[in-house]
Parts: structure tokens; C-alpha cells; sequence
């Protein structure tokens, strides 16, 4: 991509929290935690700032937040109104520019090159937005401004929440390079403790690393992380149009330190179907594949799909078929450093034209889905089980 | 264990025995078949934990004993060889197969780590014919629905009870219900839920020269005996949908099509139809059936008109050709009727000769406007 280009880099602060304390005032001002219970395996989704100053934060067991944090408030995700939420956002930001890349329910991206003389400077474009997102929405978001997605997103992370940083090409050396290393988009845990172990330290380090310690350390990878440190992105941020047509949604996490434990595993990767299913929900897809990707401590990574025989955008389906999927003995052997969940093969809502003989019992089947989430969200996850649940407990 | 048999014997009671080995297990030892040699008689068995099978055939056995060998080896040798006498023996779980000049040995495992099979009272053995097993079955196998999330659809619902023994299927768009006299089972047993694996198998044991099949009812398996083969399936649990209650009473609007003219036609125009929904579009009027797809990313569009009885209003309904071709295939007689009511509302497809005995249901695909 040639030219000078103007990125946006807009991130909701803790989204889900952010909306649970805009619907419920008592929860203004305190520690809440979005997803899990204290007593239960499952991890957190968000955490609020409030919860945030004790440590917690996103994937960490749920019991460990509790642990850290006695008051904290655990709320149960109200995941269409966070949908609904996220929909509104991006009215929002497509009145600034077509190109909106929503990489998430709750960040973006926005190409608003060429829009200075419709919107004005990229700064006040910037305030506009945030200013619009309080205004309708109800919640707080950051904001980056860079020539392009990798600095954009760099520069939301340096001022969180409610902030706005602007990355010019020529501030890179003053701004970018004294960061953390491992604020760097693809340096994850282990690369950062294997960087850290090398006295790379801060981006910089690695901007200006030697290309032979680079293959050294990082192997192929080097030359792909060395360019980043750089601040060199050239990826466009695709119309909105374009976007739609995305044909897979994927979620995936490094895990801190290695799990040989599949049922952590498993909470992990209730967490990301549970991303995964907002996402085919947004966009009305209905997933017919579904798969995982696992990576060992030796970083094998392997991928493994199913084909269902009806599209679904059921979480339980989805969850349960990506589950069957999971090498549980070979994660307790070996243990597992990253783990993602991956729909594919997607069929819009409209190209779904096939009726249904017992529309009255799937009907009847999503009230009871609503009712068993309405009772836990009330009074925990033990309280309704389903009994092929309750098997799996016993094995 | 040592008994000698012809080849010809031991290779048609492998195959039989081989579709019950999973072709990919966590168990090692089903991945084996169990052999047998007591008396008389040879006996072999696979299982995947869902079906068993076991076959027994007559043989010249000098020393009784069992061993379970590895199933896919031991098919692959036994198919390979050509008409000849062969020996087999096994001892402490070795087995050799000695033939003409050939000297084989391969390593088993001990029988008692083959999963038990299941056992049933040969007393309470009913036998039912054979054809209307198996007519009963081609008839409705094919709805079966392959959505896990739904495991009592996943089998054929066999009611055993009525005057009439019954089986159904459905995947949820669509339903087939085929029906014959039922004289023998009738008032013995309730409705059970088998998975079509079994019946299938059932269908290619029980070869024509097979009359009747035995059939046992257990809590939770159901055994067949079909000639030399024993097969025991898990039964489903269920509870099975009520599929009464889907079955339109009121489909006024009367189709009649010549049933091999709209096959092939059916054939022919979906070949351009949308390759994930099969589309092809009926459009009804009087005495004629037009039969129209298009397929965007072929750029194709195809269209055939052919005679029909019809009297009512017209109608354009869209179905998945598939289902309709699936239907077809199995319907008696040369004349098929549609029963309708509305472009969105189930159709109900019967032979125009018998239709009381076999029904199929099928629900519409959306057109889109």
C-alpha cells in the first residue's frame, strides 16, 4: 500500500463489563467480572477496570479472580445485548468512513484516508466518534490514529480507557520503541520470555536486532517480527462490504504457561465458542464446519475440522463438536500453548431456505435454551445441567 | 485352537464380520476379530460397541480354543489367497495359516480382551420375511438425519405393535413412513429406535436366499439372526418425535406426474441448480409441471416442461431435488402423487397404486423472492 494512509484503531473499554454496568447502576464503580463463577472451572470473559486493579483480566480462571478479589461481582454475559451494543458501534463508524473492519465484537478498524476535507483532521474525527459511542451507546472507548492497523492498535493500547493516541510515522523510534516487546501484535507469552531471556527487551530491541540473531532467536519468524517492531503494516482495512464476506471466524489464545490440564482446556475453549458464535451471530452466518487449532510446547501446531451436517450457529453444538475434536491424551502428554476454535464453511442466513417439519419443537427447544440460561444467570451454572454433561463428570 | 477350511468359506464369513470393525477406534482390541473354535463349530465376531456381528460356519476343527486377531491383516491375507484348503492355529495368541507351500503367522491378542458380546435367549427368537424387512428398510433409510445433536433421529423408528409393523424416518425436512402387514410381531413388543447401520446390514446379510429373519428383543439391544449371522445393535433411546402430528390431513391440490418422466427430468435440470440447496422450483398449473434451476456461479439456468395431472390453483414450490430423487427411487407403480396446499406447507408424496403403505413427507425450500 503506497501513500500516506490515516488507521483508527477504536477499542471498547472492557465492553462487556462497560455494558453490565451501564444496564445495572449497582454494578457502577465496582469490580465486575463478565463470564464464570467463583466456584465454577470457567474463566473470565471481561473484567471492569474496578476488578482490573487486582490483577484480573481476561481468561484467568475464574476461581483465581475470586481469589484475588473477594467482592468482585460475577454477572453472567448478556451476550444480545452486547451484540445489540456492537451493532450500534458500527452504525457509528461507518458514518466516518465505508472502511470499517469490525475485527471483533468490541474493536474496529477505520480507513479515513482522504476523509479530511469531509470530517475534518483525523484528531477531531477521533473525539467525534468517541463522543458518539458515549452519547448512544453508554460506554467509554480508546482510540489510535497511525498510518496504519499496527501502530493504530499500538496506540489504543498506550492510553486505555477513554483515551486517544495519535502515532505519526516519523514518532515511531520515540513512541513505539521504548514499549514492552511483548506489546507487540504476534509476540506472545513464550516469545516474549524467549526474547526477555535474549535482553530484548523493548520493541526497539527488536526493531534493531541483527538479522542473524534474529533467524537465531525467532527463526523464520524474525524477519516477519523485526518488520512490525519497525512499525511496518501494509494491510488495508477492507470496505465493510468486503468484510462480510469473510468465509471463517476463528478465536484463538496463547495460554500463559503450557495446560496438560484438558479441563482447562475445555473452560478455554467455552470462552472462545462462545466469541466465536457472537461473531456468526453479527453476521448472521451459520457455520457447517467447525474445527480447532492446537499448538504443542514444540509449536506443532495442528488443525482438526468436522463438517456438520446442517449449518448451525448453536453454541452447544458448535462447543461440543469442537470439543470431540481435542486430543485430550495427547494434552495431558504433551501439554497445549495455544488453542483456538475456527468455524468455516459459512452459509449466510439467506441462502438457508430449507423449511423444517418440527419448526413448533425447535422452536420450543430455543425457549428452553433461554430459560436455562435465564435460571443460571440468576443462580449459577450448577443450578441446570445438561445430563450429557452430568456423564462426562462422572468419566 | 486348530481347524483346517476352505478358503472360499473363511473369506465370505470375514466380510460379513468385517463391517462391524471401526475403521478407526481408541480401543486397540476392536480393531480385531474375535475367533472361536469349539465342537463343530467356527465362530467370528467384530464389534464396534454399537453393533456386534458373528458369524458361525461348519468346520473340521482338532482343537478347540479363541484368540482375536488383527482384523484388517487377517482379511488382507485370507483375501489374497486363492481356492485352496488352508489350516489355522493359534497358540499362546499366535496364529499361523498354512497352505500349499505357505506359512503365514501373525500375533493376536487374548480373547478375553474382546468386549463381551452381547447375549440373548434363542427362545424368544420370532421370525419375521425377510422382504418386507428389507423393503421396509430401502424405504426409509435414507431420511435417517446424520445430526448428532438430534441421536433419536439418527435411527428408524420400527413400531412392532400395531396391526401393522411401521418404520419411520426423518431428518426434519423430510419424513418417511413405510408400512406392511405385521402378523407375528404384533402386541409383543413397543416401538424401538435402531440405527440404519444395523438395518442396512441386515438388508445385505439376509441375502435372497434368505426367507425369514430372526429377531430378539432385549432392554437395550436388538438381535437379528439372518442365516449364519447374528447381528445385536444398540437400541436408540428416545423419545422419538411424534411424526402424526406433522402428517398434513388437508393437502387438497392433487399432483399426478408419470414417476421415471419426472425422474429424469428432476435429473437433468438440477444439474444446474444451487449446489448447496439443490433448488429446483416447481411451478404448477394446469396439466403441466414446468421444473426450472439456476446456479449463479455456473451462470446456469435450465428449464423442462412435462404433462401432469393437475386441477387446482397454480402453484411454484421449490424443493431440494435430492430429496425428491430420494423419494422416487423407492416408490412403486408408474404414477407419483404430490398432495399440496401451499408453497410453504409440507408435500405429501405417495405412489399413486398403494398409497397407504408408503408416505413421504417433504417440506419446501424458501424461494427467494
Amino acid at each position: 500500500m503506497s501513500g500516506h494512509r490515516v488507521i483508527m484503531h477504536v477499542d471498547m473499554d472492557a465492553f462487556f463489563a462497560a455494558i453490565e454496568q451501564r444496564n445495572n447502576p449497582h454494578l457502577r464503580g465496582k469490580p465486575v467480572i463478565v463470564g464464570g463463577s467463583p466456584g465454577g472451572r470457567g474463566v473470565v470473559s471481561t473484567a471492569s477496570y474496578e476488578a482490573r486493579k487486582f490483577g484480573i483480566h481476561s481468561a484467568m480462571p475464574a476461581g483465581e479472580a475470586y481469589r484475588r478479589c473477594r467482592e468482585a461481582i460475577f454477572v453472567h454475559g448478556d451476550f444480545s445485548s452486547y451484540h445489540h451494543a456492537s451493532r450500534l458501534i458500527e452504525e457509528i463508524l461507518l458514518r466516518f468512513s465505508p472502511a470499517v473492519e469490525m475485527i471483533s465484537i468490541d474493536e474496529a478498524f477505520l480507513d479515513i484516508t482522504g476523509t479530511e476535507r469531509v470530517h475534518g483532521p483525523a484528531e477531531q474525527v477521533a473525539l467525534r466518534v468517541k463522543q458518539a459511542v458515549q452519547d448512544e451507546v453508554g460506554i467509554t472507548c480508546t482510540v489510535g490514529i497511525a498510518p496504519n492497523k499496527l501502530l493504530a492498535k499500538l496506540g489504543s493500547g498506550l492510553n486505555k480507557p477513554d483515551g486517544l493516541t495519535v502515532i505519526e510515522a516519523d514518532r515511531v523510534e520515540s513512541m513505539v520503541y521504548p514499549l514492552p516487546v511483548d506489546k507487540l501484535w504476534g509476540v506472545g507469552p513464550v516469545t516474549y520470555e524467549r526474547l526477555l531471556k535474549n535482553g530484548v527487551k523493548t520493541i526497539g530491541d527488536l526493531a534493531t536486532l541483527n538479522p542473524a540473531s534474529l533467524k537465531l532467536l525467532l527463526g523464520d519468524h524474525g524477519q516477519t517480527l523485526a518488520a512490525r517492531a519497525r512499525g511496518e503494516d501494509d494491510r488495508h482495512v477492507p470496505d465493510h462490504d468486503e468484510a462480510h464476506f469473510e468465509k471463517s471466524m476463528s478465536h484463538e489464545t496463547t495460554l500463559g504457561e503450557n495446560s496438560h490440564d484438558p479441563e482447562h482446556i475445555h473452560s478455554l475453549m467455552c470462552w472462545l465458542a462462545e466469541k466465536v458464535v457472537i461473531r456468526l451471530y453479527r453476521g448472521e452466518w451459520l457455520a457447517r464446519t467447525v474445527g480447532i487449532r492446537l499448538r504443542y510446547p514444540d509449536f506443532k501446531t495442528i488443525t482438526r475440522d468436522k463438517t456438520l451436517p446442517k449449518p448451525t450457529v448453536d453454541y452447544a453444538e458448535i462447543l461440543n463438536t469442537a470439543s470431540s475434536l481435542v486430543p485430550n491424551q495427547q494434552i495431558v502428554n504433551k501439554g497445549v500453548r495455544l488453542i483456538g476454535v475456527r468455524t468455516s464453511n459459512l452459509v449466510h442466513v439467506s441462502e438457508l431456505a430449507q423449511m423444517e417439519l418440527f419448526a413448533d419443537e425447535r422452536r420450543r427447544k430455543e425457549q428452553l435454551d433461554r430459560s436455562i440460561h435465564n435460571l443460571r444467570s440468576k443462580f449459577g451454572d450448577k443450578i441446570i445441567k445438561h445430563a450429557g454433561g452430568l456423564k462426562s463428570e462422572e468419566d | 485352537m486348530k481347524f483346517s477350511l476352505t478358503t472360499d468359506k473363511i473369506q465370505s464369513a470375514l466380510s460379513a464380520v468385517m463391517s462391524a470393525v471401526p475403521t478407526k477406534s481408541t480401543l486397540p482390541i476392536l480393531g480385531n476379530i474375535l475367533m472361536e473354535a469349539d465342537g463343530k463349530l467356527l465362530k467370528l465376531s467384530a464389534t464396534d460397541l454399537e453393533i456386534s456381528i458373528t458369524t458361525s460356519l461348519e468346520t473340521k476343527i482338532t482343537k478347540k480354543g479363541s484368540v482375536a486377531i488383527p482384523a484388517k491383516t487377517f482379511a488382507d491375507i485370507i483375501n489374497a489367497l486363492p481356492q485352496t484348503e488352508i489350516e489355522i492355529e493359534s497358540t499362546n495368541n499366535r496364529i499361523e495359516m498354512r497352505f500349499g507351500t505357505g506359512d503365514y503367522k501373525i500375533s493376536g491378542m487374548s480373547a478375553d480382551e474382546f468386549p463381551k458380546l452381547p447375549e440373548y435367549d434363542s427362545k424368544k427368537e420370532i421370525r419375521i420375511p425377510a422382504n418386507v424387512v428389507r423393503s421396509l428398510i430401502a424405504k426409509t433409510s435414507y431420511s435417517v438425519s446424520t445430526d448428532e445433536t438430534r441421536p433419536a433421529l439418527n435411527g428408524i423408528l420400527w413400531q412392532t405393535n400395531g396391526e401393522r409393523m411401521r418404520m419411520v424416518a426423518t431428518d426434519g425436512h423430510r419424513l418417511s413412513r413405510a408400512e406392511a402387514d405385521n402378523t407375528v410381531l404384533q402386541g409383543l413388543h413397543g416401538d424401538v429406535i435402531v440405527p440404519p447401520r444395523a438395518f442396512n446390514l441386515i438388508s445385505k446379510l439376509a441375502s435372497e436366499s434368505i426367507n425369514e429373519v430372526g429377531v430378539v428383543f432385549g432392554d437395550s439391544t436388538l438381535v437379528f439372526i439372518c442365516g449364519n449371522n447374528t447381528i445385536s445393535t444398540r437400541i436408540i433411546e428416545g423419545p422419538y418425535p411424534n411424526t402424526e402430528q406433522v402428517i398434513p390431513k388437508n393437502n387438497d391440490k392433487n399432483l399426478i406426474v408419470p414417476k421415471t418422466l419426472l425422474m429424469e427430468t428432476l435429473r437433468r435440470v438440477s444439474i444446474l441448480s444451487n449446489s448447496l440447496t439443490r433448488q429446483v422450483k416447481f411451478s404448477i398449473s394446469k396439466n403441466t409441471l414446468e421444473l426450472s434451476a439456476t446456479n449463479v456461479d455456473l451462470g446456469g439456468e435450465a428449464m423442462e416442461k412435462l404433462p401432469c395431472q393437475y386441477d387446482s390453483d397454480d402453484l411454484e414450490i421449490g424443493y431440494n431435488a435430492q430429496y425428491i430423487l430420494d423419494i422416487l427411487k423407492q416408490l412403486d407403480g408408474d404414477e407419483v402423487r404430490f398432495a399440496l396446499s401451499s408453497s410453504t406447507a409440507a408435500a405429501v408424496v405417495t405412489a399413486v397404486d398403494d398409497g397407504a403403505d408408503y408416505l413421504c413427507l417433504v417440506m419446501p425450500l424458501r424461494l427467494a423472492d
